[in-house]
């Protein structure tokens, strides 16, 4: 495989693996779906909207967000938050991504 | 009729439908705000609507991000029909078996009638498997070999082509329609040129024997009358899978059909006896004699059966009505 295709393959794999965390992050205000992606891609995060609906269903099964239909300019819109269980998920999930990050840090520097 | 309606329609009837009308409102919504952004001042055309459909994906592809897995026995499409006929099929076996063993217990020698008793529940449990398990492979097939998209290649699909959306409750039911020509040709044919073929089993002396259960003279009454509802039906049902929606003409004809085979049905109850002893007499006057209190029980039990049916039916007309009304207001 070629080199861009196998970089391109891997930068995914870690993309994909910190979609949840933004995605939480980005709830802890109520938005709803189309603003959400907007504010990811603004900020970096590719997510495609056919994986972006069914994660916040996924979430919302999980109990740490919920979401309200909301009328406003005459569209019909689903909002979605964190919940109180979500906040505190969030909360221990961005200390692990923190551990993580100083980890593979420490890692990388080590072998240079 | 809007495209992005259809696309929407297409999506979510491939969805469970606890999700349905949840995630087409959502899904609406998004892909409205996704064609104003694409847009902004000016007016949308259906060029731009088409180019987004196809951006956002195929119908198919969309529906499975939502359900995992994405492959099934017996999928969303088909599900519903299903339990419904599974439901069918369950009743229909649980009198069957019921019936059959009311008889061999009435005939049943003094000292075996705890044991029939006793075997009531293995027979019923193991006919409902039977059946259980005919439907579900029956379905499992119709899922399979009815996946519309086996021919549809990757990129050559068009938003175009997308069906007619239509409100659920106008939707055809199309192998349901099919079940229902097939199962009333079948009624047309059997009680009109076999009716004598229809048996009653019982044992005498250690032999099955069986002997027509029905009454000549009672069918041949109701015969007529039943004939015209259930051409009337299969016509209503041919015109329904040609037209491929309900309207108000084909609901009204439905109802009107259910309000006849009411009148009919309480005839039935109110005439004489279907089922009949007169094949017996020629053979054997004493068995007649032990199987008229069967009969008598039979008879009766076919009619509570047919009052339940004008119940059923009833509540039927009734909410189908409601529907009608509430949509014209």
């Amino acid at each position: 495989m070629k080199e861009e295709k196998i970089i391109e393959n891997f930068t995914q794999e870690l993309k994909r693996g910190i979609i949840t965390l933004n995605v939480l992050n980005e709830l802890i205000e109520p938005e709803y779906g189309y603003s959400l992606a907007t504010k990811l891609q603004e900020k970096g995060i590719e997510i495609e909207q056919n994986t972006l609906y069914p994660l916040l269903r996924r979430l919302e099964k999980q109990n740490i967000i919920e979401s309200s239909w909301a009328l406003e300019d005459s569209r019909q819109r689903k909002y979605y938050s964190l919940n109180e269980k979500g906040k505190k998920v969030l909360e221990k999930l961005k200390l692990e991504w923190k551990k993580i990050v100083e980890s593979t840090n420490y890692l990388l520097e080590g072998e240079e | 009729m809007n495209l992005i309606d259809k696309y929407v329609s297409e999506v979510s009837r491939r969805l469970w439908k606890k999700n349905r009308k949840d995630i087409e409102k959502e899904l609406k919504s998004t892909l409205e705000d996704m064609l104003e952004e694409k847009i902004g001042d000016r007016e949308a055309t259906e060029e731009d609507v088409v180019e987004l459909l196809k951006e956002y994906g195929r119908p198919k592809d969309v529906a499975s991000s939502y359900n995992t897995p994405d492959k099934f026995l017996i999928g969303p499409r088909v599900f519903d029909l299903y339990a419904l006929v599974l439901k069918i099929v369950l009743g229909v076996v649980l009198i069957l078996t019921l019936l059959g063993s009311s008889i061999s217990l009435v005939f049943g020698e003094v000292s075996n009638i705890f044991i029939e008793l006793l075997l009531i529940v293995p027979r019923i449990f193991s006919a409902a498997v039977g059946a259980f398990g005919g439907v579900t492979i029956i379905f499992a097939l119709i899922e399979h070999f009815t996946d519309e998209e086996i021919d549809i290649k990757d990129e050559d699909w068009e938003p175009k082509d997308l069906p007619e959306a239509v409100e659920e409750y106008d939707r055809v039911n199309i192998l349901g329609l099919i079940a229902k020509i097939v199962l009333t040709i079948f009624a047309l044919v059997l009680f009109n040129f076999y009716p004598d073929k229809i048996p009653v089993f019982y044992q005498s002396g250690g032999d099955w024997v069986f002997v027509s259960a029905l009454n000549m003279d009672a069918l041949n009454k109701f015969l007529p009358y039943l004939n015209i509802l259930w051409i009337l039906s299969i016509i209503l049902s041919f015109v329904l899978l040609l037209q491929g929606e309900w309207n108000l003409k084909t609901k009204a004809g439905d109802i009107l059909l259910s309000v006849f085979s009411i009148i009919i049905l309480a005839f039935m109850i109110t005439g004489p006896d279907i089922i009949n002893l007169k094949g017996l007499e020629t053979i054997n006057p004493e068995l007649v004699k032990d199987l008229t209190p069967v009969f008598a029980i039979l008879g009766s039990m076919v009619k509570v059966f047919f009052g339940i049916l004008i119940a059923v039916i009833l509540f039927d007309i009734v909410k189908k009505s409601y529907k009608i009304i509430r949509e014209r207001v």
